[in-house]
């Protein structure tokens, strides 16, 4: 079974290039969110195995978007988008429950071996 | 002191699979109802695994084995029968079992560290050295730091918390860590980390300085320690095993060819074979003394389970430990964890009192338990003694009439107060009427008895009620070169150790008594000895015949004193015991053999196995 992947950014080229990486990985990516409000709603909804947050969007932040996804799935797997210089952040969504991040520009493998691994531990 | 829990988990894991072993041994014939010897043994495998398994803190086992035990305890009870669901259940069981120990050594093999246990008190220092180059390096290392809090709590850090995230770590950190998981899955967590170059987990002493310490070193020697190699080897224990059987063998070669030269008229032979004598023996006595390990290995680990039961009992207890250099071979001290364990167990939980009981009677609140060593002569004398309620003598006699094991004559023949204890080795005989979750069921004392009695070592209980109670073990300290005693049945020499006989005595035929013809019993020293002929139990049927005068050997079969006659003593001799190889040492009573000087091979009998 192919893992089911939600992807949340508001860029449309970054939603465009990890769909396309990670299906080239054979994932399944069954949603797209194009800020932190509609990640919540369509994890609700599609109740994806893991999710790639990006960290600054519109509406709802990566962060909060992190926290109620956490507070209605404890068990959730988020995996943060970020980048360099914007380490606070990533802590912060560390201490909201995200389990990993990514840091831009990343290499195909990156995502790929991040995403495998977060979904693959018990932690 | 120094932990290497290496040597525990080998422990663990080489007697837990031999209980496993033993369990499916008796699971193997199952179309039959279980005897009563098959309920007991099974009942004590399960007992024996759950506590060893609670002590490494594999839980997961523990609780399983405890519901195994508990149906055998119910089987045993009478009140569930025989079913084909209860075999099923009990097979379910043990695979279930086996499949968590062989997790657990399977684990291990991929753990370069080893060191996965929990423990009670153990801390950890975790030291993590980060890949070049890592973006946003402060985030990935908290995240690190976050995720090996879910394993245990961080006690301290270096740097701390403020300066990882500040990113203020030089490429690496170190953590000090009190696991609430096995370190294993730690190591599996870090081996999957790409960020980090490498890491070790290391297991540390409990005080909060030496902590500090202990970080502040591992930045100064973190580089050092790489290149020092070792001084010592580690040897295979099979290899050893090897070179002592081979010394055996030259040994029994060299007294051969004394035997063969022995009418040759050349003292330069003799002399000779005394130079090579001289030599084979210090050959020997060297590989023994390689097979020699400190009792340290299993005392120290003793306090520490110990510990972490009188805090579940609420009880207050400190140990004290005498002589943990004392040396014993290796297979012995293995042997021993569950049988310690055990009687620590009974120490705490019914021994010691309340801090409340002990206060009002006018003792300290906190009960003291000496586990301690000391050479006596050839033999290591092991003892625990705590100052606890101690065992009443008449409660152990009560319980012994009631289980209805012993006949009446035979307790009342009872006289010493040590006597009366001894009958708390016996399965089934305890001064508890109710079962607690960490002991009692009298299981075990028997377990003791056992493993001790098979290395030929005797058990004994000692204890005045109110004030304590004292278990002693007398064990030899090693095993292969033993004292034999051989004699003749039928037209058979036969062997067996000399440590095992009470004494050897001449009695005529006329003597025995034959009352009620349920047996034969014999008055020796004022006391009525149950008397068996060996020649019935090998079934030697040959020509030579018994005359008036008869030779016994005085043994303890079950804890009674027993006369096993036999045709004619030889006399005694040290020698190599060589281990039996299937199917021979599938028989019970017959459990090695040796080689006399004049080549022929002898049988090395444990008279206890046959009745």
């Amino acid at each position: 079974m192919k893992y089911k992947v939600l992807i949340c950014d508001d860029a449309e080229f970054m939603r465009t290039l990890l769909k396309d990486t990670l299906e080239r990985a054979d994932f399944e990516v069954i949603g797209e969110a194009v800020n932190g409000k509609e990640a919540v709603e369509k994890y609700k909804e599609l109740k994806p195995d893991v999710v790639t947050m990006d960290i600054v969007m519109p509406v709802k932040s990566g962060i909060d978007a992190t926290k109620e996804i956490i507070a209605f799935d404890s068990k959730a797997k988020v995996v943060m988008c970020s980048a360099l210089g914007q380490e606070i952040l990533v802590m912060d969504a560390i201490e909201a429950g995200a389990k990993d991040f990514i840091v831009k520009p990343f290499t195909d493998e990156t995502v790929v071996s991040v995403l495998k691994k977060v979904l693959e531990s018990e932690i | 002191m120094k932990f290497d829990l290496d040597k525990y988990l080998n422990l663990y894991l080489s007697e837990a699979k031999e209980h496993l072993e033993k369990a499916s041994k008796i699971l193997e014939k199952t179309d039959e109802p279980f005897t009563e010897e098959k309920i007991n043994n099974l009942f004590r495998e399960a007992h024996s695994l759950k506590g060893m398994s609670a002590a490494m803190g594999y839980n997961h086992i523990a609780d399983l084995a405890h519901q195994m035990e508990n149906l055998m305890d119910r089987l045993r009870k009478g009140e569930i029968g025989f079913s084909k669901e209860i075999v099923s259940n009990l097979l379910d069981y043990n695979d279930r079992l086996w499949k968590y120990v062989l997790e657990i050594e399977n684990k291990k093999g991929k753990i370069e560290d080893s060191s996965p246990v929990p423990e009670e008190g153990g801390r950890y220092k975790i030291s993590v050295f980060f890949k070049e180059g890592v973006p946003s390096l402060n985030a990935r290392a908290f995240l690190i730091y976050k995720n090996i809090e879910s394993f245990g709590s961080i006690i301290s850090s270096e740097p701390d918390i403020k300066e990882i995230k500040k990113g203020d770590l030089n490429g690496k950190m170190f953590l000090i860590i009190e696991p609430s998981k096995p370190m294993g899955y730690l190591n599996e967590y870090l081996k999957r980390v790409a960020e980090i170059n490498n890491f070790s987990i290391e297991r540390i002493g409990e005080q909060k300085d030496e902590v500090k310490k202990d970080i502040r070193e591992s930045r100064e020697t973190v580089t050092e320690d790489k290149s020092q190699l070792p001084k010592s080897v580690k040897v295979d224990l099979d290899f050893l095993d090897y070179f002592l059987n081979i010394s055996g063998e030259l040994l029994t070669i060299e007294s051969r060819i004394r035997e063969v030269t022995k009418d040759l008229d050349n003292i330069e032979i003799p002399n000779a074979i005394n130079q090579m004598e001289i030599l084979l023996k210090d050959i020997q006595e060297k590989i023994m003394r390689l097979r020699l390990t400190p009792l340290e290995a299993i005392f120290t680990r003793v306090p520490m389970w110990g510990r972490d039961l009188s805090r579940k009992l609420n009880k207050k207890v400190s140990f004290r430990i005498e002589g943990e250099n004392i040396e014993l071979d290796r297979s012995i001290v293995e042997s021993l964890t569950d049988p310690l364990l055990h009687i620590i167990r009974n120490s705490i939980d019914h021994g010691i009192e309340s801090p409340e009981e002990r206060k009002a009677k006018g003792k300290d609140e906190e009960g003291k338990i000496l586990i301690s060593a000391v050479k006596e002569r050839d033999r290591i004398k092991i003892s625990i003694v705590d100052d606890g309620r101690g065992i009443d003598a008449d409660k152990v006699l009560e319980s012994a009439k009631k289980s209805g094991r012993f006949s009446p004559e035979y307790l009342s023949s009872l006289k010493s107060k040590k006597d009366i204890l001894y009958l708390v080795s016996f399965p089934g005989i305890s001064t508890k009427s109710e079962v607690s979750e960490i002991s009692g069921r009298g299981v075990g004392l028997d377990v003791v008895k056992a493993v001790v009695e098979s290395f030929g070592g005797t058990f004994e209980i000692d204890s005045s009620y109110g004030k304590g109670t004292e278990l002693s073990l007398y064990l030899p300290t090693s095993i292969s070169i033993v004292n034999i005693m051989f004699f003749r049945v039928g037209s058979f020499i036969f062997g067996t150790p000399v440590d095992k006989i009470i004494r050897v005595a001449e009695i005529r035929s006329s003597e025995i008594n034959n009352l009620d013809h349920s047996g034969y019993n014999i008055l020796l020293d004022y006391e009525y000895l149950p008397l068996y002929f060996l020649r019935d139990r090998l079934g030697i049927n040959d020509d030579t015949k018994l005359g008036d005068k008869l030779s016994v050997i005085i043994i303890s079969i079950k804890g009674t004193k027993s006369a096993i006659v036999i045709d004619e003593f030889i006399g005694h001799k040290e020698v190599y015991l060589r281990p039996l190889k299937p199917p021979l040492s599938f028989i019970p009573g017959f459990y090695s053999s040796t080689i006399l000087g004049d080549g022929r091979p002898i049988l090395i009998l444990d008279i206890q196995a046959f009745y």
